[in-house]
């Protein structure tokens, strides 16, 4: 009966908020950039193939992969920030529209707003509080961007300072101010954690949960499950440019009984502090051509269909799952 | 949709890298035939002809005829001819002393001082200036043009290439080829030149129509070429005097066969710069 | 025995980062330390590379002290392997720049002998983390630094990458300083763990 539900409403994973459409919503997202090989001759290398995904509003969806899964560029092809030579296909929705390169444009630092990795991402010739207050609409910038520093811990004098007199740390949280203080609905935080020492890691994700409860969707683009389990409503684990599994975060325990997907389960298994098991093999890499299911070559459980096509993304269990044999 | 479905696309129209690469064969062939047909011509085409002295453009002369009667279009040629080579001396030694400059940048902190201090010394006075002196102690005439050119013009492609090699050097993969044991000779054959090569070939070819501009202009002033060779500079400060009475091809045609050719030099070092600039490269 | 005594270091006109420094590995231990980030462990780290020289104090192996010609018998492997391999030679030349190919470390590794001939730009972290870890663990090593080694890669290739390092401790006798702020990770690999502000007194 459930899952009967859930198979009308195919693009909405959980059966929450069956009522409202999400707020944002990816559908069969690829990515291709066009290549030299030597010579003259172009190729197309594809490095997403089949990325689903939607969040609703105040929802933290975590998007776990490995490196070289492609997930690095997911921030940049829905900003539309991608170099000339990308191109992609599917449909990203906003708001239930069709998020247009004229949109992407239009929205992008207003209604949806990126933290980015890099620590470099700040203007290195303007104070940080100008910077802060920039991203605020309203008439009082000066107080808005105060009381949001207050709100993260940052010293008043902090927003008379340059970005290079700013620790690590501290810019990561001036990079947070800037998401908190605009009126984005969509935050798209791009692998915030690595590097960062046990309270650094906690304080970031912190915030995360903060933007959240202010009724922010929040995408987590992240390789680490421990952080992404910690905040994240749903996670979304992504395999060779593909959405695997879409899981919610109660299904991360014990020996991973509750997990769909073979990948998910080995990567839970893998966890220094679950079973730290090895599965063999890696990752197809990008532009190398895999029939059917891209796990098939390492996966415990492949069968002869799995090399043949390729799984569709199917409901089950309140989540997701792109596999015939979960 | 964001971007139309254009996959899989079939490439009709040539992509990018095919045209960079006709627009560098063409320019090639263009500085080729020039300069092949300056080489060719001999001398007997270059004599005195009083008959058919102040000719206007005609199909004979396209160029014109001067108050010799000399063919400006051999004239011209001729011109140009010499300029390439004077260039290409030019920015032959200018790149070389450059790639050792930068080099020796890389070696300590007080050669580095000492090689920005000459860069320094040489950008602030006027190009033109040094140029004249240079030349003229070296004796002036041809001799003299390229030791000047080729002494004025490294400056600038060595701050570029220094920069690229102070940033490589501390790169963490030159540290970490430090510490297999691999010799500073082995780092800078190995490590440095490979990321040198493509800045120096364009940096090379982009000297060209400097080289040949400056030549052209202190052999207009007279501190160049001696007066009786075929230099641009040469007739173009020759036809001056006749551009009063109407004469205008005098100046004209060598002066805009000058400035193709320089622009063809630009081009074609900004075609292989795309070319071989994997970055630019893959992103026009 | 890698020993660092009393090193210290700082940058010019900067305070202190390390002072002070007392460190033993013995060969097969494996140590893990963890600390605060900017606390001063990467540098200790290239520190005992040889990559850096202290401003104070000395390290020996076995009684030989730094500075050391030639292959040097500790040798690190880096956070970002992108950093550390010359983007524009292919993987062999990056992997014999150390030294000749030793294919049963390539296969211990998961190494595909395809990938020999791709740039650094065609492969990705993990992939490239290998190699770093191959040419790292030449015959002559001694001892291996792994500063935040699996830190950007998935669970399931730390896992890989760490069961190959240990194996090769068994092996080759090799001793481990494993430097990262996750604990269940050093708990698991390690033989001792230090917190690195118990190792010196700024």
């Amino acid at each position: 009966m459930e899952i009967q539900q859930s198979q009308k409403k195919e693009n909405i994973p959980l059966a929450q908020n069956e009522k409202s459409p999400p707020l944002f919503e990816v559908n069969h997202l690829a990515l291709t950039f066009r290549q030299y090989e030597k010579g003259l001759r172009e190729s197309n290398l594809r490095v997403i193939r089949n990325f689903d995904l939607s969040i609703n509003q105040g929802e933290i969806v975590a998007v776990v992969g490995a490196s070289g899964s492609g997930k690095s560029l997911l921030a940049d092809t829905i900003l539309g920030i991608l170099p000339e030579h990308a191109e992609t296909s599917g449909n990203i929705l906003f708001q239930g529209k069709i998020l247009t390169k004229e949109n992407q444009i239009r929205l992008r630092g207003k209604d949806i707003v990126l933290i980015p990795q890099s620590t470099n991402a700040l203007d290195p010739l303007m104070k940080v509080g100008k910077q802060v207050q920039s991203v605020v609409k309203n008439k009082h910038k000066k107080a808005v961007q105060e009381r949001i520093f207050q709100k993260v811990g940052l010293a008043k004098d902090t927003s008379d300072r340059y970005p290079f007199e700013l620790s690590g740390g501290m810019i990561r949280r001036v990079l947070v101010s800037t998401a908190m203080v605009s009126d984005a609905k969509l935050v798209i935080a791009d692998e915030p954690t690595p590097g960062l020492d046990e309270q650094a890691r906690d304080e970031a994700i912190q915030y995360m949960k903060k933007l959240a409860t202010e009724g922010k969707a929040i995408m987590f683009i992240t390789h680490d499950i421990t952080a992404a389990l910690e905040i994240a409503d749903k996670v979304a684990v992504f395999y060779a440019g593909e959405t695997v599994e879409i899981a919610n975060t109660e299904d991360f325990s014990g020996k991973g009984e509750n997990l769909r997907h073979p990948y998910t389960k080995a990567l839970w298994n893998a966890l220094p502090q679950n079973d730290f098991i090895p599965l063999k093999g890696i990752q197809p890499l990008p532009g190398e051509s895999v029939s059917g299911c891209v796990f098939a070559a390492r996966c415990p459980i492949a069968t002869d269909v799995c090399t043949e096509d390729v799984p569709q993304l199917r409901p089950l269990n309140h989540g997701m799952v792109r596999c015939y044999h979960a | 949709m964001i971007g139309r479905t254009s996959f899989p696309m079939k490439v009709k129209k040539w992509n990018l890298r095919q045209r960079t690469l006709a627009v560098t064969i063409l320019s090639f062939t263009l500085l080729a035939g020039m300069i092949g047909s300056g080489i060719l011509i001999g001398p007997e085409k270059m004599g005195v002809d009083f008959l058919s002295k102040y000719l206007p453009p005609s199909f004979t002369h396209p160029f014109g005829t001067d108050w010799l009667g000399r063919d400006m279009l051999t004239r011209t040629l001729k011109g140009l001819t010499l300029s390439f080579s004077v260039g290409l001396l030019a920015s032959t030694v200018s790149t070389f002393i450059a790639l050792i400059l930068s080099l020796l940048c890389s070696v300590n902190k007080k050669l580095d001082a000492v090689v920005t201090w000459f860069i320094d010394l040489f950008l602030s006075v006027p190009h033109i200036v040094i140029l004249i002196l240079i030349s003229f102690a070296a004796g002036g005439g041809f001799k003299g043009v390229v030791i000047g050119l080729a002494l004025t013009h490294w400056p600038s492609l060595t701050r570029l290439l220094r920069a690229e090699v102070l940033q490589l050097k501390n790169t963490d993969y030159v540290a970490v080829s430090k510490a297999f044991g691999k010799s500073r000779m082995w780092i800078a054959r190995h490590h440095l030149l490979p990321h040198l090569v493509p800045q120096l070939i364009v940096g090379f070819i982009l000297l060209f129509p400097h080289a040949i501009l400056h030549e052209a202009a202190i052999t207009f002033l007279g501190f160049g070429l001696s007066s009786e060779v075929p230099a641009i500079g040469i007739i173009l400060s020759e036809s001056m005097r006749y551009l009063a009475t109407g004469m205008w091809w005098l100046a004209f045609f060598p002066g805009l066969a000058l400035l193709v050719m320089v622009s063809i030099f630009d081009l074609l070092g900004r075609s292989i710069r795309k070319l071989i600039d994997p970055f630019h490269g893959q992103k026009l | 025995m890698l020993e660092a005594r009393e090193v210290s270091y700082r940058y010019r006109n900067h305070p202190w980062l390390l002072q002070h420094v007392n460190l033993q590995i013995h060969p097969g231990e494996v140590v893990g330390l963890y600390g605060k980030s900017g606390a001063g462990k990467t540098t200790l780290a290239t520190i005992l590379a040889g990559l850096k020289q202290p401003k104070q104090g000395f390290i020996q192996i076995d009684g030989h002290s730094y500075p050391m010609e030639g292959f040097h018998p500790v040798q690190l492997v880096w956070q970002l392997p992108e950093k550390v391999v010359n983007p524009k030679w292919r993987m062999k030349k990056i992997l014999t720049e150390a030294g000749p190919l030793d294919s049963d470390l390539l296969a211990m590794l998961g190494i595909n002998k395809t990938w020999l001939n791709r740039y650094p730009s065609e492969l990705s972290g993990g992939e490239l983390q290998r190699f770093c870890l191959a040419r790292a663990l030449g015959p002559k090593t001694k001892y291996l630094i792994a500063d935040e080694m699996t830190t950007m890669l998935d669970a399931i290739t730390q896992a890989q990458i760490w069961h190959t390092v240990l194996e090769l401790v068994q092996q080759r006798n090799i001793g481990i300083l494993a430097i990262s702020h996750d604990s269940s990770l050093l708990e698991r690999v390690c033989d001792r763990v230090i917190n690195f502000d118990t190792l010196h007194s700024v």
